[in-house]
């Protein structure tokens, strides 16, 4: 710092330094004394010695209560957007990965492990979103690590895509009350050739989902600019107002793994992780050595027939495999057995088993 | 030179360390020490002291509900600050461009006749740098009230904002270029 930013430092302050602000700790408590009164903190914290762990069990408390926000874990947080009005709880937001665990980042200060960021894949209905978890080891703000993840990184399945072109890049991530603002730098407005017009309203879905998700607070309205100011369009898809996330089933894979990771070592029997929508909430894998299927097992998602996504953990059992590189496929139940509509939704990933 | 002052020794009881501070406590002694800076910095994001001070008890009542999962004096201050620049923001946004011009105008010190005393050239100079900040983009205006206020590093800025360490870098140099070219008319010595 030299004198020149003493300067500044003194400017500012002469600036405000006079202000004496009225006492406001009787308003604040006011306010935080009618919540509670209105039970949206039905349980008071313990005293003592006691007192820390009840509040981590009063946390899970209070967030599966639907609370304060659209995450559907207590540690899916948000809090990179303090100023969130209480959205709707939308499981939708799937839930966060087992295995990387530490997803407790977004509180300001501390640091994010991952982060969940949303690629195109085709699915039966066309391009659809999957959702992988990225690393974000250094800590920086989690809705501006996935979104430029979506845009810039390579996903970590080789079945995925990002389509957003060279150059493209996030500039800023503003949180507001009401929305989300996606900051875009690049030749961005018209859509190239080399894109189609399907990918293209994906992309722009991928920062939609990417954004929400990361933020953790259900679905608020993301607001995409470009070079400073609100656009007629991105990659030619009007996103002049407020963006919502697109329909499920128009946009979402119906089946998306969250663990193992593409390319994961396992053994023995582990637990798979993911999401799907699927015929009476079944879910099915394949292991598979050189495209032939040499097993197969099955579990259920926490429910379906309802317009989300909702998180499944199967059993995989490994035993009777020989060493060596397998493709797990998972994948919803289509109860014509393919004789109607357009056959299940899966994802894959290859495994190494040891 | 900024008063940092620590969120603990003021105003929970002794006896009770942070870590077993219930929210009411912490909002007790988070207040006692950083509502002052807190509505000051608002104050140089929204120029106006009624509506800054509605912002950051806005920003503490998010707080408190959020302690829960906070449960760090360290945390929870990083949680104010984001909140205020927020919520600051939104102010800004929903205020809209005329409102923001007449706020100003409202909230200006009173003209001050030629030959004035000391106490009122100082008010001017106060009103000029505040309404230069305001005329700054916002982002230049955040990251300049952020770093030369309340002596943030630029990760921590960073962080606050939810930018890129570079793009804090560049609205700092940018923001203090702009805020030299607006006060210079003011007869601003500080800043050749």
């Amino acid at each position: 710092m030299n004198d020149h930013d003493d300067d500044l430092r003194r400017l500012l302050h002469d600036a405000v330094d006079h202000v004496t602000p009225h006492e406001g700790l009787t308003s604040i408590r006011s306010k935080t004394k009618e919540k509670k009164m209105s039970a949206r903190r039905p349980v008071l914290f313990g005293a003592g010695g006691a007192a820390v762990a009840t509040a981590a069990v009063i946390g899970v408390i209070v967030w599966s209560g639907g609370l304060g926000g659209g995450d559907d874990k207590p540690d899916s947080g948000p809090a990179s957007a303090p100023t969130a009005p209480s959205a709707t709880v939308d499981d939708s937001t799937p839930s966060e990965p087992t295995t990387t665990g530490s997803t407790d980042a977004p509180e300001p200060s501390s640091t994010s492990a991952a982060v969940p960021v949303y690629y195109i894949g085709d699915t039966p209905r066309g391009p659809g979103l999957y959702r992988e978890f990225h690393r974000n080891p250094d800590g920086t703000d989690p809705i501006f690590a996935a979104v430029d993840a979506a845009i810039r990184q390579q996903p970590l399945d080789p079945d995925y895509r990002t389509v957003w072109p060279e150059g493209a890049e996030v500039q800023e991530i503003g949180v507001e009350t009401d929305r989300i603002v996606i900051g875009l730098t690049g030749d961005l407005r018209e859509r190239p050739s080399s894109i189609s017009a399907k990918d293209a309203a994906m992309a722009v879905q991928q920062l939609v989902y990417t954004a929400q998700a990361a933020h953790g607070q259900g679905r608020v309205p993301v607001q995409l600019t470009l070079n400073g100011s609100p656009s007629d369009t991105i990659l030619g898809v009007p996103t002049a107002e407020p963006l919502a996330a697109g329909k499920l089933f128009k946009t979402l894979s119906l089946m998306s793994i969250t663990s193992p990771a593409e390319g994961a070592t396992v053994s023995g029997s582990f637990t798979a992780t993911g999401v799907a929508n699927s015929f009476e909430a079944w879910v099915g894998y394949q292991i598979l050595k050189d495209g032939q299927e040499v097993a197969t097992g099955f579990g259920t998602a926490e429910g379906a027939m309802e317009e989300k996504l909702f998180p499944w953990e199967v059993e995989v059992d490994l035993s009777g495999l020989a060493p060596g590189e397998y493709v797990l496929r998972f994948h919803t139940d289509d109860p014509t057995g393919g004789a109607e509509g357009n056959g299940p939704d899966e994802d894959t990933r290859t495994i190494i088993v040891k | 030179m900024t008063t940092h002052a620590l969120p603990l020794d003021r105003a929970s009881p002794v006896t009770v360390p942070p870590d077993v501070w219930d929210a009411d406590a912490a909002v007790g002694a988070l207040y006692a020490a950083h509502w002052r800076q807190l509505v000051r910095l608002s104050v140089l994001l929204v120029r106006d002291l009624g509506t800054a001070e509605e912002v950051v008890q806005d920003a503490f009542v998010a707080m408190h509900g959020r302690w829960h999962r906070l449960r760090d004096p360290d945390k929870a201050l990083a949680y104010l600050r984001q909140s205020v620049v927020n919520r600051s923001r939104s102010v800004l946004r929903h205020r809209g461009v005329v409102n923001r011009h007449l706020a100003r105008e409202a909230a200006a010190p009173l003209p001050t006749q030629p030959g004035a005393d000391q106490a009122a050239l100082a008010a001017e100079q106060r009103g000029a740098v505040l309404d230069a900040l305001a005329d700054l983009p916002r982002r230049q205006r955040e990251v300049l009230a952020l770093r030369y206020y309340l002596d943030l590093s630029e990760a921590e800025i960073a962080t606050t904002l939810g930018i890129s360490k570079g793009a804090v870098k560049s609205h700092a140099s940018r923001g203090v270029a702009a805020l030299r070219t607006r006060l210079a008319p003011h007869g601003s010595e500080e800043l050749r």
